[in-house]
């Protein structure tokens, strides 16, 4: 069984009204370091994990508060321009043989969902957010425009391609370079481009 | 009134039919009226014992259909004087002899025997109207009235039988007695036919006082035989729902300070014992059904509900269901007590497997019991429980988003097929012509039930839906290595979805997003329950053509509903029906449905024509 060191980031404040603002687990196991110094670091911050993740969230409020306005966007290039004035980003890194999973959506969390809706999840092989930079990954994307309208979902042969452009001041900035993706009522294809920039 | 049986005379299908039924070593149980076969009897369920009548009533049946399509045949080329008029009383006969052996199987508890008294009624209307017939033939008026004398002959000469039959009446041996009299009477009744009321009257005086004492007094005698053997059965059935309960909570108890206690005589792990105590869960939710079903045969027996027994049993399956659910949970509660962080993880996945099938299953109630539990097991190991939240973080949301894409595909598909109650309710309703499973005026199928013979009822409504499209929904997969769903029991309607495998793509692309594998198993309860659900074949709906239909009395279907289809009825509910009056009549359809696309819950599959 790989060790693994994560660290769960989640505001307080948010936690009250149900929103998780940033799910930040890190998981570096051997395969994923690859030496066994890597290891034993793992193994030291497996020990202090409770307390870290404590601490974590102190720091992380703290930035949360002072990047309080940023709240991320998404541009799309659909048939119609679509323009949303939030994004935000969730990580979640897990032990070998799983891969870690990129996900970037137009709400916080489920409960605080409004419309239109999109939700874009890729399997990512880091172990931190910051690690992604640079990376083209395929993404699997849903878009709902009204509540209880039609999904647009992609297909298995039309997953999104999207490159991580930045990772920086908690922020991820990716572009939607192709892929298309379908209506699930009428089955019309459009493809997508456009950009993400969402906060964790 | 002109019936409708001429339409559904099929004479050499039925020989046919009852030659394979029989060389196929087909067990009458297994049988019931359907697209295929209208004319089987209805579902028998008390087993090899009425068998015997049931199989000598069909036999009957069949006989009568065959001599009354004959004659239908020379009726309609204008050559009904070609007919045997003796034959024609004694096709009378064995239509009253249809009856008695219907009310046998009544009387026993069976809906077989409302069915058969059902379809001789409507067998007697047509003799009748070709005994009319025949009467108004130029001379038959005047051979009839020369057979008055010998009517008055036979009706002397078999009187004498009668001290015979009061002797019988003395030693209370019904049985004999009836045998007795309608070996006597059944000649007598064959002539009487022809005859006007009054010759009737007088040839059959002799016998009224012996027949009306042997009627009462057999049917007294057959319930209380059926009112012994129905109360043994309950007894029998009748599942011991809390003794289940305490016996998990012991061993609850035990596993506070144990990773394994003794379980049925064997050492069991907290996860081990969970899995048993569902599979007995599910045992005992199954004898509830049956103990229903037995107790709807008493009622009707009786003539009344027996409503103490019928709550009784409603109370405690009810309560068993919530006891059942805080049990599992102080087990896995006394397991996450005890866990150490290096046995956690291994329990955790092991409650989830036991677990997941069950829970896939029911309502959330049982996800949103362990839920709390299994995460403060999961606890135990921080390493794996930040694994686990990891996981969560990364497949929740995914689910939600899989769920409403395939509802929305549902959603279109549905809107162009009918839910399957309504052309059912179309197709047996009643009509001035027509006598179905609800009356001119009922909206639904809840309270179907036969309000005339089974075998037009069922060839009309198959004529009516097979090859029809429909949806049916909530379904769930059939355990026992069948590839097919079954739909939950509602407005006395169920049906059977075949999978074919073109679903496996879909499940593996559902394994692949919640990253399961033979290696590396979910870590959540709801992914778990997601792979168990799609791999069982459990479905939210499905559309597609009808292929086969078959008409199921209620209590037969419940007093045998196999531990496969268990789901049929799932724990926590038993079938809805409360005051039926007369449970031998009710009935439900089964069908069978080609599927065109399949909901499942995080996935749609639309199949290839």
């Amino acid at each position: 069984m790989p060790r693994i060191a994560c660290i769960s980031v989640r505001r307080p404040s948010t936690r009250r009204d149900g929103a998780v603002l940033l799910c930040l687990l890190t998981a570096a196991a051997g395969g994923l370091l690859g030496c066994e110094k890597a290891k034993e670091d793992v193994k030291k911050q497996v020990q202090s994990t409770v307390q870290r993740t404590q601490t974590q969230v102190k720091k992380t409020v703290e930035v949360v508060k002072q990047q309080a306005n940023i709240v991320g966007s998404i541009e799309l290039a659909l048939k119609e321009p679509l323009s949303i004035k939030a994004c935000y980003a969730t990580l979640a890194v897990l032990p070998p043989p799983r891969q870690g999973i990129l996900q970037l959506t137009s709400y916080k969390v489920p409960d605080q969902e409004s419309f239109p809706s999109v939700f874009l999840r890729a399997p990512v092989d880091v172990g931190s957010p910051e690690e992604l930079a640079g990376r083209t990954v395929r993404a699997q994307m849903y878009v709902q425009f009204q509540s209880g309208g039609a999904v647009w979902y992609t297909p298995p042969e039309g997953l999104v391609e999207v490159t991580i452009q930045s990772v920086e001041q908690q922020a991820v900035t990716a572009e939607l370079t192709g892929g298309t993706i379908v209506n699930a009522q009428t089955k019309e294809r459009i493809d997508v481009k456009g950009k993400m920039t969402a906060v964790y | 009134m002109q019936t409708r049986f001429p339409l559904i005379f099929r004479p050499a299908r039925v020989v046919s039919g009852l030659l394979l039924w029989l060389a196929a070593g087909m067990s009458l149980p297994a049988a019931t009226p359907s697209h295929e076969d209208p004319f089987l009897p209805l579902m028998i369920w008390r087993g090899p014992a009425l068998e015997q009548p049931a199989v000598a009533a069909y036999g009957l049946d069949g006989q009568i259909r065959k001599e009354l399509a004959d004659l239908n045949d020379l009726l309609a080329k204008d050559r009904l004087k070609a007919a045997n008029m003796s034959a024609l009383g004694a096709l009378s006969v064995k239509g009253d002899q249809l009856r008695r052996l219907g009310n046998v199987l009544e009387l026993m508890g069976e809906p077989a025997g409302v069915d058969f008294q059902l379809r001789a009624s409507a067998y007697q209307d047509q003799i009748s109207l070709l005994i009319g017939k025949y009467r108004d033939l130029p001379g038959v008026a005047a051979q009839v009235s020369k057979a008055i004398a010998q009517l008055q002959l036979l009706s002397k000469q078999r009187a004498q039988n009668i001290p015979k039959i009061e002797k019988l009446i003395q030693q209370e041996k019904w049985e004999e007695a009836e045998a007795a009299l309608y070996g006597t009477l059944d000649e007598l009744l064959a002539m009487v036919v022809w005859h006007g009321r009054d010759q009737r009257a007088a040839a059959l005086k002799p016998f009224n006082a012996v027949q009306s004492t042997v009627t009462l007094n057999v049917k007294k005698w057959r319930l209380a035989q059926t009112e012994k053997a129905l109360a043994e059965l309950r007894a029998e059935v009748v599942p011991a729902m809390s003794d289940l309960v305490r016996q998990v909570l012991d061993a609850a108890g035990a596993l506070h300070g144990a990773a394994t206690v003794n379980w049925r005589d064997a050492a069991r792990t907290g996860p081990e014992i969970a899995r048993d105590a569902i599979d007995q869960w599910i045992a005992l939710h199954l004898a509830a059904v049956h103990t229903r079903a037995v107790d709807w045969a008493r009622g009707q027996r009786q003539n009344v509900r027996p409503p103490s027994e019928l709550d009784a049993l409603l109370a405690d399956h009810k309560q068993f269901t919530q006891d059942m659910q805080r049990a599992l949970v102080a087990v896995i509660e006394a397991d996450s007590a005890r866990a150490t962080q290096a046995d956690a993880q291994e329990i955790y996945l092991a409650y989830l497997d036991a677990l997941a099938p069950l829970a896939a299953a029911l309502p959330d109630t049982l996800a949103l019991a362990v839920r709390s539990p299994l995460d403060s097991l999961a606890a135990r190991a921080p390493e794996f429980a930040i694994q686990v939240d990891a996981y969560r973080a990364a497949t929740t949301d995914l689910l939600r988003w899989r769920q409403r894409t395939a509802a929305d595909y549902a959603g279109v598909h549905q809107a162009r097929y009918a839910a399957i109650a309504e052309p059912a309710l179309l197709a047996v309703r009643s009509t001035r012509d027509f006598k179905g499973l609800v009356t001119e005026t009922e909206k639904t199928t809840v309270h179907a039930r036969l309000l005339g013979p089974a075998p037009p009822i069922v060839e009309t409504a198959a004529k009516r839906l097979v090859g029809q499209k429909a949806t049916v929904a909530n379904l769930v997969g059939l355990t026992g290595g069948s590839r097919a769903a079954i739909s939950r029991y509602a407005d006395r309607i169920y049906a059977r979805v075949d999978l074919p495998d073109q679903v496996d793509a879909e499940i593996a692309a559902l394994r692949a997003d919640l990253m399961v594998s033979d290696q590396t198993p979910p870590l959540t309860l709801e992914a778990a329950m997601a792979v168990t659900a799609a791999t069982r074949g459990d479905l939210s709906s499905a559309g597609g053509e009808i292929t086969t239909l078959h008409l199921e009395p209620l209590v037969s279907r419940m007093v045998n509903l196999p531990p496969a289809a268990w789901m049929l009825i799932p724990p926590g509910d038993l079938p809805s029906e409360l005051n039926i009056n007369k449970p031998l009549e009710e009935a439900l359809l089964r069908f069978t449905i080609r599927p065109k696309w399949l909901q499942y819950r995080y996935f749609f599959v639309e199949l290839a024509p």
